[in-house]
């Protein structure tokens, strides 16, 4: 026999089981409605009040639900005005979202996998430019360090080869490089120094000897920086002045740069007298003077050694067997120290009338050009 | 339930005046169209359960209720237009944000938010013919915003029971085939280990014995802490919201969670002991299995949640 489905007893199960008839007097046969929920959820609700209806909450599933979603929705919707107010205060809320987050939308990873290609080929091409200006600069220090193997940096002439290694023959060409590169800072053993230079210098006695080569003789201090060989002694190290030129008239003799700064003072002094007039043609006639500062303080020469950017400033060519150097413009011969100088102009009646030999080299070389000749120095424009 | 005696009448009035002065919008309305939804908030929840109440407790009750939102709606119910305008203009997002949470989507949300208004503005007529609206529920002692969000969810549980009993009966029927078809295949059931009926019935009788201790020991509890325990595990409600709600400090509402726990546990122990039989050795090996498989699940289950949470992270 089949039984008939009760509805009477199913609907007192659900009223027993949901808690109906368990709660507060006026809620005992009824849920409560929104406004009890709301102030309850809000806790806007008196005392006294709120303990009645927190029994029917805890008895009855359907108004517990209902009060469990109006505390959800309040508790975000606080979140979202608070949210919204930081919004409108502080625009750079955008700024807060997470990076990875802006990544991977679509449009911004293409952009940011462009900017990666963009940041890897620089810096390749930086990388191979950097390459390629280290060879570059490779190849002119490699030019220029062959200036301390043929007549070293502290002395401009080449065509003794006497003259050669003549202050610095106890440095190799690469201690000579960090010796200029360094500025100073590298040691030199003076007493190898004074041996070399014992043995290479044709004239010995002309050279002046440098107050670093006396305190190596009486051993005081050997390990004095090169430069401090190579500077007067009230000089700066960090930036003395350019050497001056020896005034003494001669031409081509290996001594007459001098190197050593109270040496040439007295040089100077004992000369000053007798060679007035010889010092005023070497104003008018000498190289440009040194800047104050930067690469072409260091006279014409140019290789000097208390530069640390002589070699990348040094520009020599070769023509006629000579070898010029430039400055502010013009060539220098290797062998000119100051002497006066026979002024010609390119094109000139005098101009035609010099040696054939000389004319090439002017040709050759081009622009103002200074030229020690057959003992004399011509400037040639 | 008492009413508001006539010795308080004055105390009423000067609040009322009070509050109306508070409203920073009157709506034009005067005390005496306010005063009936105050007397009636005052019964509501000041005079429940044969409460004694003093004047002053009249004038704290409603110096707290919302003066404007109160004369909004109360505006709204005798028909103003201005009012109504700002109602659906200031809340309407509110309702369809609510609609929103609780349904499952926009159309369905779309379509609870047009009832809520409808609700709201009263389509129904009593016999006099005014209209029956959900306004005339609001006592402005919350928010009309909160209030507006628990009508949501009201409406929203009525229209689904409504629809539920459809799919009750379909679920009844569907049950009723899987178990006659059951019945019919029980010749081809071989049975496991696991169905042994001996281990079937005692892990049955385990179960119940510790469904009906667990019952009893929440059952015993406070009202509040009850409340607690109820939200927390089965609403699943943050302690931070539940703290909120209940006017404590979130490290207050832990403190009482734990406090509860405890309770709890105490219940059990001497529930299963005195009237099931059970030894404190068989209380404390199955509390042990049980946490232990729980643990369990619920560390896979933080596993799962934390994916998904950052494949959720990753995709927004």
């Amino acid at each position: 026999m089949e039984l008939e489905f009760d509805k009477e007893i199913d609907a007192m199960l659900r009223k027993a089981r949901s808690g109906i008839g368990t709660g507060v007097g006026t809620a005992g046969s009824a849920h409560l409605d929104a406004d009890i929920i709301a102030a309850f959820a809000e806790n806007a609700l008196p005392q006294h009040s709120k303990l009645l209806y927190m029994e029917h909450f805890a008895d009855c599933g359907r108004c517990r639900k209902q009060l469990s979603q109006a505390i959800t929705m309040n508790s975000e919707a606080d979140a979202a005005a608070a949210s919204s107010i930081s919004a409108v205060s502080m625009p750079e809320a955008e700024a807060m979202v997470p990076w990875y987050e802006k990544l991977l939308k679509t449009q911004d990873l293409a952009l940011a996998m462009g900017a990666l290609l963009l940041a890897f080929t620089g810096s390749i091409g930086y990388l191979l430019m950097q390459g390629g200006m280290g060879e570059s600069a490779t190849s002119v220090s490699q030019v220029t360090e062959q200036d301390p193997a043929r007549g070293g940096p502290f002395f401009g002439s080449d065509d003794d080869a006497s003259n050669t290694n003549a202050n610095v023959s106890p440095m190799s060409n690469s201690a000579g490089v960090a010796l200029q590169a360094a500025n100073s800072n590298a040691v030199v053993d003076l007493k190898d120094r004074e041996a070399d230079k014992a043995s290479n210098r044709s004239e010995p006695a002309a050279v002046l000897s440098t107050t670093g080569t006396e305190k190596s003789a009486s051993g005081a201090d050997t390990t004095a920086p090169a430069m401090k060989e190579t500077l007067p002694s009230d000089a700066k190290p960090a930036a003395p002045p350019p050497p001056p030129f020896q005034i003494d008239g001669s031409s081509g003799s290996e001594n007459d740069f001098i190197i050593d700064g109270q040496e040439a003072k007295e040089t100077e002094l004992s000369k000053k007298r007798s060679e007035s007039d010889d010092r005023a043609r070497y104003r008018r006639d000498a190289p440009p003077a040194a800047a104050k500062s930067g690469p072409a303080r260091a006279g014409p020469l140019q290789n000097q050694s208390n530069q640390s950017n002589t070699f990348d400033m040094t520009v020599t060519r070769n023509a006629g067997g000579k070898k010029f150097n430039n400055r502010d413009g013009a060539w220098y011969d290797t062998e000119y120290r100051g002497q006066s100088t026979i002024n010609i102009r390119r094109g000139t009646d005098e101009y035609n009338k010099l040696d054939s030999g000389l004319r090439d080299i002017a040709n050759t070389i081009g622009g103002t050009v200074v030229v020690v000749w057959k003992g004399k120095a011509y400037r040639i424009r | 339930m008492t009413l508001l005696a006539d010795k308080y009448n004055s105390t009423v009035d000067e609040s009322v005046a009070d509050l109306m002065s508070r409203a920073s919008e009157s709506r034009s309305l005067d005390a005496a169209a306010v005063r009936p939804r105050i007397v009636a908030a005052i019964n509501k929840y000041l005079l429940i359960g044969d409460n004694t109440v003093e004047k002053n407790d009249i004038r704290s009750f409603i110096d707290e209720i919302r003066a404007d939102d109160l004369c909004l709606i109360i505006a709204c119910e005798q028909g103003d237009a201005k009012a109504w305008e700002n109602l659906v203009a200031n809340f309407d997002a509110t309702v369809k944000s609510a609609a929103r949470k609780i349904t499952s989507n926009n159309e369905d949300a779309e379509d609870l938010a047009s009832s809520i208004w409808a609700e709201l503005y009263g389509l129904r007529q009593d016999a006099e013919g005014n209209r029956k609206s959900k306004l005339a529920y609001y006592s402005g002692r919350g928010s009309l915003a909160g209030w507006l969000r628990a009508v949501v969810s009201q409406l929203a549980v009525d229209q689904f029971r409504k629809q539920s009993k459809f799919v009750q009966i379909e679920e009844n029927r569907e049950f009723e085939n899987l178990v006659s078809e059951a019945a019919r295949n029980d010749n081809n059931h071989f049975p496991t280990r696991d169905d042994n009926p001996e281990d079937l019935f005692t892990d049955k009788q385990t179960e119940a014995d510790v469904s009906r201790a667990l019952s009893a020991s929440i059952a015993s509890l406070e009202s509040e802490g009850r409340l607690i325990v109820k939200l927390y595990y089965f609403e699943g409600l943050k302690l931070k919201d539940i703290a909120a709600a209940f006017g404590y400090h979130e490290a207050t509402a832990s403190r009482r969670l734990t406090r509860v726990q405890n309770e709890i546990r105490k219940g059990v122990e001497s529930e299963l002991c005195n009237k099931y039989g059970w030894t404190e050795s068989d209380v404390k090996r199955h509390l042990s299995e049980t946490a232990e498989g729980l643990g369990l699940n619920l560390e896979t289950l933080f596993a799962v949640l934390l994916i998904l949470a950052f494949m959720q992270e990753m995709a927004a």
